[in-house]
């Protein structure tokens, strides 16, 4: 997804273990690594975009879509569409505070946006349907990073109609939102993992179904997956872990369609964050489950002996409707290679507190309205999307709760634009975690409720099935909040 | 699910059709229960009750009842399939257990935006939700999604049926239709006195037409054979009416008749004559 040569050149970063340098926390950067064949910064894995200011507090970076030839499936070219000429696009980093400006450039032969998913921004700078980017265009997104927002995030396209092609071409990317008082230590090493998922031809391009096709039709309903599955710019690339070592990994679902249910053999991971960053307590988990949008923070404990290793497998998920189910649904998808050092084991001197952060209640009692969505194959409440259509009115400061309701057999994962919200409980029963979340899933023939306050910005907002196909059909409506 | 807009009471019952889903409760006391069925889409709906064998769940149906019956479908949609070969093609790919399953009513055809109100009797069991109308894409709406579970608990609801103004009695080839059929709202009683020979007993759709209707028209309609057949957009105005029962069932259903001329007739015997042309007036 990258030109080859940075593809070897990181790989072999991280066989190598590579040089880990901690900057100070008044930075508000933690681990970073330097790529010493290009001498590329490599934030979490990845390259970053390049901050054009020297003003403090000030983040402004260059961001340009694409047509581009690269390498994504090992021993083949595909024509992709990518970020700065990359699949997936640079980081992009700030820190609660921030102003950021992006220049955007749209080089690509057809309208596109840039989506800032999970960020509570001005509605014009939002990246949805209504402010598309024409080819050839630019625009300037600009937006400040609330106290409180730090977490992990990503970037991809909203064209109306056109979302999943154009994210199944390549264009998504990360973001990484910094807290200067962050409760972890920056000496963990910190990790990006941004999964994909694709589909090629025999001639190594990304295949879309044929239109009127059978395959069209599964990928209607269960959304396109791939039989590649990528991690970042790798199909199962090897990290390293050193025996002892507790490592902060951070991971986006970017796949338009696969829910992922991740375990690593062996091991248990301390769940310490999910869409808009820390959860106030972590929770010890076998394994995780990542729908579409969402992400994850989980510290990982290097509990294997010196030169062993463990893979991250994809376990198998249900989130079908018995008829589209696939035949391999039930197959496990190795994802990465752990691999541990032959280092002595290490005790980390860190303990995980208790409490990472506090995160102010959405009270109930103050909820004005209770919004009930109800979401079939293809619509939410009986309706596609219209772009000329106000689905939902609310009064900008109000608080309200939303109860979105699966009707159908299989999974669809809900996502709200500009706001992040609470989950208050799923099929009634409460649900305990306080934490922020911008998309949660659905599981087929359940609900679950959430609480939401519409803070600071006014504007038309998005909500959606995050399952991309879905999306395009019009599982989409438009809530405006004035 | 939880629903705040399904009403829970022990035999009384809300259910909404959207497109293609079901809003309903998940389990319902055994007895009599009467069902408002509310059609919310923007497609026709209807609701049939289907009790399967005891082990088989929702899961099952789709797999091995919906899914062979759409391949055969599309073999009939795409492949100029003739109708005569139809159930040659479907038999063999149905499971043995396709025998045991007792289909204990629902709704007629209801149009979007319409409702319509059933009482049937039900034992304890697993029942499975259906509507098997089709698209403007020709996809069965239970393939798109209408499919769900509901389960008939061993407690006992104390509710009655209603009193029926009308009666209709149903056999292999006969629709009797006794009482006044005048403007207004009817409660009519269904029963069902003999199944088909190989069948699962009869409905009843009602359909409010014009004077110079083709009733062949209607006919082909709605067979769900023909490629046109129970497809949106649907060019008749349903009102309602009561789906498969076996002998010896009986079920009710309300309705509201304007004067005018309905047909009233059985989905599957139909073209042998199980049909009524009636004025209201």
């Amino acid at each position: 997804m990258v030109p080859v040569a940075i593809i070897l050149s990181v790989l072999v970063l991280k066989i190598s273990g590579s040089t880990v340098y901690t900057a100070g926390k008044d930075s508000g950067i933690s681990s970073l690594t330097e790529d010493p064949d290009i001498g590329e910064i490599l934030i979490a894995g990845h390259p970053v975009l390049q901050n054009l200011s020297t003003e403090p507090g000030i983040v402004e970076v260059e961001l340009t879509a694409s047509k581009e030839r690269l390498s994504l499936k090992p021993g083949a070219e595909s024509n992709v569409y990518a970020y700065n000429g990359r699949v997936p696009g640079p980081l992009l980093e700030a820190s609660e505070g921030d102003s950021v400006i992006i220049h955007f450039r749209n080089d690509l032969p057809e309208k596109t946006t840039v989506h800032w998913h999970g960020l509570h921004l001005p509605f014009v700078m939002d990246g949805s349907p209504f402010h598309p980017v024409e080819p050839g265009d630019t625009f300037t997104y600009t937006f400040r990073i609330h106290e409180g927002t730090a977490g992990t995030y990503w970037y991809h396209p909203h064209p109306h109609h056109r979302t999943a092609w154009q994210v199944g071409m390549g264009l998504y990317g990360g973001i990484i939102i910094r807290d200067p008082s962050d409760p972890l230590p920056d000496t963990l090493t910190e990790r990006l993992l941004i999964l994909s998922d694709n589909r090629f031809d025999e001639d190594g391009e990304i295949e879309f179904a044929e239109p009127g096709s059978r395959q069209e039709r599964v990928d209607d309903m269960n959304g396109r997956e791939g039989d590649v599955l990528f991690v970042n710019d790798e199909v199962m690339p090897e990290l390293s872990i050193r025996s002892g070592e507790i490592q902060r990994w951070r991971i986006v679902n970017a796949s338009g369609a696969r829910i992922y249910r991740l375990g690593l053999e062996g091991h248990s991971f301390t769940y310490i964050g999910s869409d808009g960053g820390l959860f106030e307590h972590p929770k010890e988990v076998d394994e995780i489950i990542l729908s579409n949008g969402e992400r994850a923070e989980l510290l990982v404990h290097g509990t294997g002996d010196p030169g062993s290793k463990v893979i991250l497998q994809d376990l198998p998920y249900d989130r079908y409707m018995p008829m589209f189910r696939p035949s391999n649904w039930d197959e496990i998808n190795n994802l990465l290679t752990l691999r541990y050092t032959d280092e002595q084991p290490i005790q980390e001197p860190f303990k995980v507190p208790e409490t990472l952060r506090k995160i102010p209640e959405l009270n109930i009692d103050d909820a004005t309205e209770t919004r009930v969505m109800r979401m079939t194959n293809g619509k939410i409440n009986s309706k596609t999307m219209d772009m000329n259509r106000v689905d939902e009115t609310a009064k900008l400061g109000a608080t309200e709760i939303w109860d979105i309701r699966n009707l159908v057999g299989m999974d669809h994962p809900f996502h709200l634009h500009g706001f992040q919200f609470q989950v208050i409980d799923r099929n009634g029963k409460p649900v305990q975690q306080r934490k922020w979340e911008d998309t949660i899933n659905v599981p087929g023939f359940e609900s679950a409720r959430f609480i939401v306050r519409y803070d600071n910005y006014p504007g038309l907002w998005m909500f959606h099935c995050h399952i991309l196909d879905h999306e395009d059909q019009g599982m989409m409506g438009v809530l405006e909040v004035k | 699910m939880h629903s705040s807009e399904a009403d829970h009471s022990d035999h009384s019952i809300t259910i909404i059709a959207e497109d293609y889903a079901y809003q309903a409760p998940n389990q319902i006391p055994s007895g009599w229960t009467t069902m408002q069925f509310e059609n919310h889409g923007n497609e026709d709906h209807f609701l049939l009750v289907a009790k399967v064998p005891d082990g088989k769940t929702l899961e099952d149906y789709t797999t091995q009842i919906v899914m062979p019956f759409n391949e055969v479908w599309y073999a009939l949609r795409d492949d100029g399939l003739e109708q005569e070969l139809v159930f040659e093609k479907l038999m063999p790919n149905l499971p043995e257990w396709f025998a045991g399953i007792e289909f204990m009513g629902g709704t007629g055809i209801v149009p979007a935006g319409e409702s319509s109100e059933i009482t049937l009797r039900l034992d304890p069991g697993t029942y499975i939700l259906e509507c098997y109308f089709k698209n403007e894409d020709g996809e069965l709406h239970s393939v798109e999604g209408m499919l769900r579970e509901l389960t008939v608990t061993d407690s006992q609801s104390d509710t009655t049926p209603p009193e029926a103004d009308i009666n209709i009695t149903l056999s292999n080839f006969d629709m009797d239709i006794q009482g006044d059929l005048k403007p207004g709202k009817h409660t009519f009683s269904v029963h069902i006195i003999e199944n088909p020979e190989q069948g699962f007993g009869h409905n009843v759709h009602v359909v409010r037409v014009d004077e110079d209707a083709n009733i062949d028209e209607l006919m082909r309609f709605i067979n769900f054979f023909e490629v046109d057949g129970m497809r949106t957009p649907s060019p008749f105005t349903f009102a309602g009416g009561m789906h498969l029962m076996p002998a010896g069932a009986t079920t009710y259903f309300t309705t509201e008749l304007k004067s005018g001329r309905y047909i009233f007739l059985s989905e599957y015997t139909g073209f042998l004559g199980v049909v009524q042309d009636v004025t209201v007036e």
